[in-house]
């Protein structure tokens, strides 16, 4: 009797473990190697990169999703709409705030100044804009909603955002003023043209202090040229500001292989930054 | 005795950054606070690094042969996003340069002469680079 229900027990004890290592068997084979995140700046691991561009590689023109950031290449730090020369006769009133500003960012026309005693808002934090956001240094990243009804632009930096409404609808009759604006979107064959009015005029169209209005009526042209390039052409149509229309240059928008790092403008890193090296560096010191 | 593994991977990032340039776009133009054409070397201690936005910044004090110490306050013109980029994530930038680490920058003194300055490059007390080759011509 008792060899019989030792017998029993064994049986059940071997067909425990055969079970539970047919389990982890299973297991093992359907679980996958846990996603990590990707690379996301925290540069604990190999920066990831893009794949070898094969030049016949197929892509979607209609597919913006991924994160790219503007070319600067060869513009020497400059960035605006345009080159110097490039920028339409200002309006008196537009002229007067474009001198207005200051920058140290030298610039036809108007002196740098120290940045300790420049006025750009960006400097205490201020949302740098739509136009501005395009021609910065940070990426920004295009996500397509599973319904088609808009296209979100998320922009690294200031980790500011912006809708492009492809839902069809009108643009607002009065629009309230946003930093960004109010932007619909529509295909035109295989570019994304972007209608946007209702700006805050506070912001600054780029860092030399140029100038917008509340009119402004901004139109974007996107196209994607191939899998990794994007290129984008601007027009701001503001007869407040400017005497005929600004078309920009061709800019060249660059995919990355990395997600976007999370900036915000923090008013306690700004202003700690302007208060140890900014002003002190301009022989501003604090009392 | 010197880790040869770390001096390798410090050899490594400084060679990766002298193929990839930064491109100095200092803090909406901090840059013009310096003067690029006559760089100074100081040689000091750590006391704070803050990997932080707009542009990380390095305090170090500096005592001369009479045993006067003055603080320094550096700015690093690559942001922690363009220094990610090339490797030198918060962590391994904060071990690099934490506090007491015995340091020479090379900087482009502050034109109002006061005890700032725009890094160019880093340099630890064994003579290894740890940040370096930063700058380039700046549009006037």
């Amino acid at each position: 009797m008792r060899h019989r229900f030792l017998s029993h027990s064994v049986v059940v004890v071997v067909s425990a473990l055969v079970c539970g290592s047919t389990l982890l068997a299973q297991d093992s084979q359907q679980t996958e190697a846990p996603k990590v995140s990707n690379w996301g700046y925290q540069a604990e691991g190999p920066r990831p990169e893009l794949p070898p561009l094969d030049p016949n590689e197929p892509f979607d023109a209609h597919d913006f999703s991924g994160v790219w950031v503007t070319d600067h290449r060869g513009t020497n730090g400059f960035r605006s709409m345009t080159d110097e020369d490039g920028t339409p006769p200002r309006m008196a009133w537009a002229q007067e705030v474009y001198l207005s500003r200051k920058t140290a960012r030298p610039h036809k026309g108007k002196e740098a100044v120290e940045p300790a005693f420049g006025n750009d808002p960006i400097m205490a934090c201020n949302p740098k804009g739509l136009l501005r956001l395009f021609m910065y240094t940070d990426p920004a990243e295009f996500i397509h909603t599973s319904t088609g009804d808009r296209i979100l632009m998320t922009f690294q930096s200031q980790g500011s955002t912006r809708n492009i409404w492809m839902d069809g609808r009108a643009l607002p009759t009065a629009p309230e003023p946003r930093w960004n604006g109010y932007s619909v979107g529509r295909w035109e064959d295989d570019t994304l043209v972007v209608d946007t009015i209702g700006f805050d005029d506070r912001a600054w169209l780029d860092q030399y202090g140029n100038v917008y209005s509340k009119d402004m009526r901004l139109e974007e042209r996107w196209r994607r040229v191939g899998r990794d390039t994007i290129e984008a052409v601007y027009r701001i149509d503001d007869p407040t500001s400017y005497t005929r229309p600004w078309v920009s240059t061709t800019k060249i928008y660059r995919r990355q292989a990395h997600e976007l790092r999370e900036i915000f403008c923090a008013p306690m890193d700004e202003l700690y930054f302007n208060a140890v090296i900014r002003d002190p560096a301009g022989g501003v010191i604090a009392p | 005795m010197r880790d040869n593994k770390k001096t390798l991977v410090l050899a490594s990032l400084a060679l990766g950054f002298a193929l990839l340039p930064f491109t100095i776009e200092a803090h909406h133009g901090t840059n013009q606070s310096y003067d690029r054409s006559a760089p100074v070397t100081v040689k000091g201690v750590v006391t704070e690094f803050r990997y932080k936005n707009p542009h990380p910044q390095l305090f170090i004090d500096v005592t001369d042969n009479e045993g006067k110490t003055t603080p320094w306050a550096i700015e690093i013109a690559p942001t922690p996003y363009t220094l990610a980029l090339r490797g030198w994530s918060k962590s391994r930038s904060d071990e690099a340069l934490k506090p007491g680490t015995v340091v020479s920058i090379t900087l482009a003194p502050s034109r109002a002469g006061t005890s700032v300055g725009l890094l160019r490059e880093i340099v630890d007390a064994d003579g290894v680079q740890i940040l370096g080759n930063l700058g380039s011509p700046l549009r006037e």
